[in-house]
């Protein structure tokens, strides 16, 4: 059945799917074009600028594009009600909550794919000067890094969107973060706490490097999959119970 | 429509022999159910539906006749009370009890980029019992396209589409909330029918609200009235057109202890129109000198509802 | 068989059924042994509740004009040809009286009455 649920998704939002895949692929090939293009011209301030906003940018559509198609499907449900009408099959809701969470989690794989193809033509074309910045987007790490930050943070929202709805979930889950970034601020605005807090990252750093980077691998993976699990637990909990 | 040839013949000859004993199985009971919404209030509402048979649920917009069906699908949680389906706890049971109900909700508006065969494809992996023949024979019945996405089809398209895609797998129990809502007559009528031509395998049962009083007064057996949460009534159809009427008379009639037989009055310049539940109560009070006159359900509907839209 | 249904009448429904097939069956267009819908049918037909057929089979089920037979359907009852006169000649004597209430009120009397009846007895072919 958790098959079917994830097939269904698939299945019935293919197009969406594939217009959306399509915008992200367009959006981060113009970006790789802009990123070479303005590091194999001739050296110049302007092309220097240009680079220090199209290496950020990149960054950004990647880990926000693919975020936002990890949600494709929750959205379309939400938009078309359609919420009601699966609720309404022979299908537990714990099973509906699953296959969010599954076909979620697919969907950010396939949408880092296809940001990561989308930079192959302009390493092609610009492929003869190809330049060090560029072949950084070409480390596997941070893919990896990419993905594990989206299952992560979508562990931490999803039970808000399976508790309030879509757009009230993500409404409190923003308003969660600026009060966050604010608290932060204020914390920071110490120069002592600010110290430690530096002394401590720095510590943290240092021991992180020396964990063998395989072992770090699988256990970020292994805290955010466990992250997943009960955050998966948590939704089934809220989701069981309200009014649809 | 065999779903039932399917089961085993144990099975089969235990039921009958209870068909027999009780007479009477329910395909749905409801008791004392309610929900606090705050603002509005479901309250200690029960009534029962025996297997074969049409239940209208009708009642004012905002009586609380969609939030009864939600919650016997579970999709409201109920605060207190108890459903059962077939038999058993419609939560305990949801899958089984589920798969056995075909469902038709109010605007059915979802995935409206697809076409009828797609949304066929993406709702039957879903149903063991889905049949591709049935499936088949409702879209020409109704005659409906394919192949045209679900967004150009017109509201009453849009409403046989629901209703061929809930009734391909053998559906025991219908529930519809507003079925024929916005329709035009024929297609209200091509609706109506589809109803009546289900019913003629006396295993099924029919549930449907609607606010038009004509549709439910049409193919009703069971009607069941709603008002500001409550149930006002729920009996067969024979008995609430014997039980209510309208009486007519002149104002000369009417005091505080006649008025009192009545459970809502219209006055006018040349005489009283009210509602009573109890003709021959009110028969006693009136006299020979008033009016019996057979009250419609939309006649029901206004007297009834007469109290509180004043007190508003 | 032919059941016409009024919604304006007063006499209800299920009356209006038991009435129409009980004259069938007295005037012979329904014999015995002949099959009626099943209520389900029935009910579909005449845009009606399950229940006001159910209903109506019941009464005429019970008065022994028909017999549902379980699983088979309900079919014309194997009358008793006594009976079925002595309920035939009820039906003529019900329509006599309603005659004699009738001429009543017009102040007709006895002797005319008479009359008026040998000739339309007279008259009738068969």
């Amino acid at each position: 059945m958790l098959f079917r649920l994830v097939a269904k998704d698939f299945r019935a939002n293919g197009l969406y799917l594939a217009i959306s895949l399509g915008i992200l692929f367009v959006l981060n090939a113009i970006l790789s074009f802009g990123v070479l293009g303005s590091e194999s011209g001739p050296v110049s301030a302007g092309g220097d600028a240009k680079l220090t906003v199209a290496i950020p940018m990149f960054f950004l559509v990647s880990v926000l594009g693919s975020k936002v198609a990890s949600l494709l499907f929750l959205k379309i449900d939400d938009m078309s009600d359609s919420n009601t009408f699966f609720a309404s099959l022979p299908v537990k809701r714990k099973e509906l909550v699953k296959a969010r969470y599954i076909s979620s989690a697919i969907l950010a794989c396939v949408a880092l794919v296809v940001l990561l193809l989308a930079t192959l033509p302009a390493y092609f074309i610009y492929g003869a000067s190809y330049s060090e910045t560029f072949s950084l987007l070409h480390y596997p790490a941070f893919w990896c890094i990419f993905l594990l930050f989206i299952w992560f943070s979508n562990s931490i929202s999803f039970p808000f969107y399976f508790r309030f709805g879509l757009a009230r979930g993500v409404f409190t889950v923003v308003i969660i973060q600026v009060l966050l970034a604010t608290a932060m601020v204020i914390i920071l605005l110490d120069p002592d706490v600010r110290e430690g807090i530096l002394d401590f990252a720095e510590g943290a750093l240092d021991w992180i490097n020396t964990i063998h980077i395989a072992l770090l691998g699988l256990g970020s993976l292994g805290i955010t999959l466990l992250l997943m699990l009960g955050s998966a637990m948590l939704s089934v909990k809220f989701y069981k119970v309200r009014d649809l | 429509m065999k779903s039932s040839m399917k089961c085993c013949p144990f099975f089969m000859t235990a039921v009958k022999i209870k068909v027999k004993e009780t007479s009477m199985i329910n395909t749905l009971e409801i008791s004392n159910l309610a929900k606090d919404y705050g603002d509005f209030r479901l309250e200690d509402v029960s009534f029962n539906l025996p297997q074969g048979y049409i239940m209208g649920l009708i009642g004012p917009n905002g009586a609380g006749k969609t939030t009864i069906i939600k919650i016997i699908m579970n999709l409201v949680m109920k605060q207190q009370g108890q459903v059962k389906l077939f038999g058993k706890d419609h939560q305990e049971y949801e899958v089984a009890v589920k798969k056995r109900i075909g469902f038709v909700y109010d605007t059915p508006n979802y995935y409206q980029h697809l076409n009828l065969r797609q949304l066929k494809n993406v709702v039957a992996p879903f149903y063991e019992n889905w049949d591709e023949a049935v499936f088949n024979g409702l879209v020409n019945h109704f005659n409906l396209p394919l192949k045209k996405t679900l967004k150009k089809f017109s509201k009453g398209m849009a409403m046989k589409a629901s209703i061929a895609i809930a009734m391909s797998h053998h559906a025991d129990f219908l529930i519809m909330d507003e079925p024929t809502s916005g329709l035009d007559p024929v297609i209200r009528r091509e609706v109506l029918d589809f109803f009546r031509e289900f019913m003629q395998h006396e295993d099924k049962s029919i549930l449907f609200s609607s606010h038009i009083t004509t549709d439910i007064e049409q193919v009703a057996d069971y009607i069941t009235y709603v008002q500001d949460g409550r149930v006002i009534f729920s009996k067969t159809k024979d008995e609430v057109f014997e039980d209510y009427a309208l009486v007519k008379g002149g104002n000369d009639l009417l005091d505080e202890d006649t008025k009192s037989a009545l459970l809502g009055v219209r006055s006018g310049a040349y005489g009283f129109e009210g509602l009573t539940h109890n003709v021959k109560g009110a028969r006693a009070v009136f006299g020979d000198s008033a009016i019996y006159d057979p009250a419609s359900l939309e006649d029901i509907m206004f007297f009834t509802g007469m109290k509180t839209r004043k007190v508003l | 068989m032919k059941i016409i249904i009024s919604n304006a009448s007063s006499e209800p429904i299920y009356e209006q059924i038991g009435r129409q097939i009980k004259a069938q069956i007295i005037s012979g267009e329904l014999k015995e042994g002949d099959g009626l819908p099943s209520i389900r049918k029935l009910a579909k037909e005449l845009h009606i509740s399950v229940i006001t057929t159910k209903r109506a089979y019941e009464e005429l089920e019970k008065e022994g004009f028909i017999d549902t037979v379980g699983g088979k359907g309900t079919f014309v009852a194997i009358q008793n040809k006594e009976l079925l006169r002595e309920k035939r000649m009820k039906s003529v004597e019900d329509m006599m009286a309603d005659t004699v209430t009738e001429a009543k009120k017009l102040d007709i009397s006895y002797e005319e009455l008479n009359e008026m009846l040998s000739i339309l007895y007279d008259s009738s072919e068969d």
